[in-house]
């Protein structure tokens, strides 16, 4: 009786396993087109001053190998005095999307940092963003109008 | 409140936030100290700037209700020669930049992000250029040490000192503009002081690079503050151009490009006339890159 029971418990512990490497452990994603997404963000945006990154961007603006980006959009301010800036990836994996989640973590406090003490409106706005992994999707969202892009992106990954 | 108000307020928060930031650094120097230290060398060449500092100082850099007076009092500081200056060339190929760095702070990162999107249509727009930048960062913060809180621009997710990040991108072409950042709270003199220790340290590192120099720019009429104004940029520029000869370092006078006939920045240049009144538009770019291809050293 003992061997079934503990049987079954390897079996339950297996299938738990299984189930959270599919799901992120509890974050479960759907397939999302971040492209369509950022289209769907930019009808919002009232920043007029944006500007598109391209793949050849990731590397010297962030340190992102282009090798573990499976897909990405990249809308970021162009004037250099205002923080705006929205980066959503896809990682191929959940060890790239652990790298990318890194990098912009880092570049969130670079921007932290920059701003403290010289734009302290845009650094108000900075504190109210964040970098968000959802399974092996990682962004970075910092807008005056954080809360109804997240909520667009959640939307289509969620 | 008013929306004129507001952004006023900001705009001192702003100041005295800078002030706090680089009270921490070199030798210290009191809110007041960039007009001392322009005021002490009132018998050098840029005594006009000095005199119209002192009469325009208070205790702290503030934003000023009205545009600095005297006028032509400032204009003849503009007028003042740069004590070297790379002299104007035929247009070079962009291929010219394939190897050179742009240091600077936020004016600086204006120019990356236009290069930058202007390589979307043209990818040897400007060469193979690359940017240094970071906002806020001057040449004495960069002087400090390297921290997670440090300001200090990142390259290819590489967050280091200045010399180490110009040294591991192999750059033999080195141009840098700061002052900005700097003159509100170190003054003029201290702020060239920075500049050419920073410069040794990049030399240090990259013996064979070619240094250039690239002067301040002006803010436009009506954002002229207490310390930061055109007057200091102007006295902070041909201070520089003199540590340049000294030092022998190329020294670029992209200011000259970009003052209208009172030394102030047009307003067609400026991207930001009701916030900082410093930073640039894309025609000012234009300006900026045809003046670079346009004062080159072989």
């Amino acid at each position: 009786m003992k061997r079934i029971i503990a049987l079954l418990f390897a079996a339950a512990m297996l299938t738990t396993v299984i189930l959270c490497s599919f799901t992120a452990c509890g974050s479960s994603t759907k397939q999302a087109d971040l492209g369509k997404v950022m289209t769907e963000m930019k009808s919002k945006i009232t920043n007029k001053e944006m500007m598109d990154l391209s793949k050849e961007d990731l590397m010297p603006n962030y340190g992102i190998e282009a090798a573990d980006v499976k897909q990405f959009a990249a809308y970021v301010d162009s004037t250099g005095t205002k923080g705006d800036e929205i980066i959503m990836t896809e990682g191929k994996d959940a060890d790239a999307a652990k790298r990318i989640k890194d990098k912009l973590d880092a570049r969130y406090m670079q921007k932290e940092t920059e701003m403290k003490d010289y734009l302290p409106a845009e650094f108000a706005i900075l504190k109210k963003c964040s970098v968000n992994q959802d399974g092996n999707y990682v962004s970075m969202i910092v807008s005056p109008q954080y809360e109804d892009l997240l909520k667009i992106y959640n939307a289509a990954i969620k | 409140m008013t929306h004129k108000h507001s952004q006023k307020i900001i705009l001192i928060l702003a100041v005295a936030g800078l002030v706090t930031l680089s009270a921490c650094g070199k030798p210290q120097n009191s809110a007041s100290s960039a007009v001392q230290s322009v005021v002490s060398s009132q018998s050098s060449p840029q005594s006009t700037a000095s005199a119209v500092s002192s009469n325009s100082s208070s205790a702290t850099d503030s934003a000023a209700s009205s545009p600095v007076s005297a006028s032509s009092q400032i204009a003849a500081v503009f007028t003042t020669p740069p004590a070297t200056v790379v002299a104007q060339s035929t247009k070079a190929d962009p291929s010219y930049l394939d190897d050179a760095v742009f240091i600077g702070d936020s004016v600086s990162l204006k120019l990356k992000n236009y290069v930058t999107a202007k390589r979307k249509t043209d990818a040897n727009f400007f060469g193979k250029a690359r940017f240094l930048t970071a906002g806020s960062m001057g040449s004495g913060n960069a002087l400090k040490p390297l921290s997670s809180s440090s300001i200090h621009p990142s390259y290819n997710g590489k967050k280091a000192l200045l010399e180490d990040n110009v040294a591991a991108m192999g750059a033999k072409k080195v141009y840098i503009m700061l002052g900005i950042n700097d003159i509100a709270p170190y003054g003029v003199d201290d702020s060239v002081k920075n500049m050419a220790k920073l410069l040794e340290n990049i030399k240090a590192k990259s013996p064979n690079a070619m240094i250039f120099v690239q002067s301040s720019t002006p803010m436009i009429k009506t954002m002229q503050m207490t310390s930061l104004n055109n007057p200091n940029l102007a006295a902070y520029d041909l201070a520089l151009s003199k540590m340049c000869k000294e030092k022998g370092y190329n020294y670029i006078d992209v200011a000259s490009a970009m003052r209208d006939s009172e030394g102030n920045l047009p307003l067609e240049y400026c991207s930001d006339p009701d916030v900082l009144g410093m930073h640039f538009t894309d025609k000012a770019c234009e300006i900026w890159i045809n003046y670079l291809l346009t004062h080159t050293v072989k």
